[in-house]
């Protein structure tokens, strides 16, 4: 498994291509209707862990990209940003840590809601200390997390 | 002191390159490079059961998946190592990067020679240290990263060996080109772990 070549592991629907598509625009709007229609972003190294996520997400009617590259992560955001409502990055990731990564999402648009997840215990962690005030990241995830915690979690930021 | 010649480079798959590493002498001081989690995974799986079943002790120091991760994985089919055995009996250690580098109260250099003696002591062959390199990058010691690598020896004492490892999105964008070289020269041999 190449994950080098997997950095994007996709998304279930295109929210441009959806809106101009009379079927998938349909289903577009009944989830506009009844409630905020959320657009996510899951940036995780760990292939698994990223593409699980994604799948869990979907599930539950969001439409989600998934990327274990937080470079490539950052530039779709760039190209992407009025579109994502809620950004989810995991803590320790080579070429840009988490925290770094959602400083930079925050450059490209304040307004996003932006959550770090980590499996790892972040209390004494020094360089999460340093950052987490002066980042304004909107919320933790300890990991391993229920998808019905996570997908709340979410789901409470955006309403927020 | 880095040596001025540039090492070999060595490409190869998990198999190749924990064979490898398996095959260095005593005092191997090597950096590896590995571009996706998986495949390095599977390196230190078939790499750790050999170096066990060599009477070594290894240190494993990760930083991009947890310690219970690595216990997983070492767990699992392919190295089916009796882990909780292994660390019970203190042939095999496994400490999250980020504390074995920064956290441990006399240091990691410290702590190797320690683990060197208690080695000598208890009859093992040799102590194994692989260490992922990415605390130095999370925790803004990338500039610690150089002096911390050039203070350990060209060559290690007999009864040890080091594999340096890095990430190749860390070494690769990371790290200044004269970095990189200062870096590659200072290691017997590049290993180069094709996704």
């Amino acid at each position: 498994m190449a994950e080098s070549n997997s950095s994007y592991t996709g998304t279930y629907r295109n929210v441009s291509k959806a809106k101009s598509n009379g079927k998938d625009s349909k289903i577009n709007n009944k989830n506009t209707d009844n409630k905020k229609h959320i657009v996510a972003m899951v940036v995780d190294d760990d292939i698994d862990i990223c593409n699980l996520t994604r799948m869990a997400l979907q599930k539950q009617g969001f439409d989600v990209y998934g990327f274990t590259d937080p470079l490539l992560a950052l530039e779709h955001f760039r190209a992407n940003c009025d579109s994502c409502n809620i950004v989810i990055s995991d803590l320790r990731m080579p070429a840009m840590n988490g925290i770094e990564f959602l400083v930079n999402i925050k450059k490209v648009k304040p307004t996003t809601r932006v959550l770090l997840m980590s499996a790892f215990a972040i209390e004494g962690d020094p360089e999460y200390a340093r950052l987490f005030k002066q980042t304004k990241i909107n919320g933790f995830i300890q990991k391993p997390v229920s998808m019905r915690h996570l997908t709340q979690t979410i789901k409470s930021h955006i309403k927020q | 002191m880095a040596k001025a010649q540039a090492p070999d480079i060595f490409s190869g798959n998990a198999m190749d390159i924990a064979q490898k590493l398996y095959e260095s002498e005593g005092g191997s001081h090597y950096l590896v490079l590995y571009h996706d989690l998986v495949t390095y995974r599977e390196m230190y799986s078939h790499y750790i059961k050999a170096a066990l079943s060599n009477n070594e002790i290894v240190l494993v120091l990760p930083f991009y998946e947890t310690i219970d991760s690595v216990r997983q994985i070492l767990s699992e089919d392919s190295a089916c190592i009796d882990v909780r055995k292994r660390e019970k009996e203190q042939s095999l250690l496994i400490i999250d990067g980020l504390k074995g580098y920064f956290g441990l109260p006399n240091g990691l250099m410290s702590f190797t020679k320690q683990l060197a003696e208690y080695a000598k002591t208890s009859g093992k062959n040799c102590v194994s240290i692989i260490g992922d390199m990415g605390p130095f990058f999370y925790n803004r010691k990338k500039d610690n990263l150089i002096g911390w690598e050039l203070e350990l020896p060209f060559r290690y004492h007999p009864c040890m060996k080091g594999f340096c490892v890095y990430h190749e999105k860390d070494f690769g964008k990371r790290l200044p080109e004269n970095d990189k070289e200062l870096l590659i020269g200072h290691h017997e041999q590049v290993l180069d772990l094709a996704a």
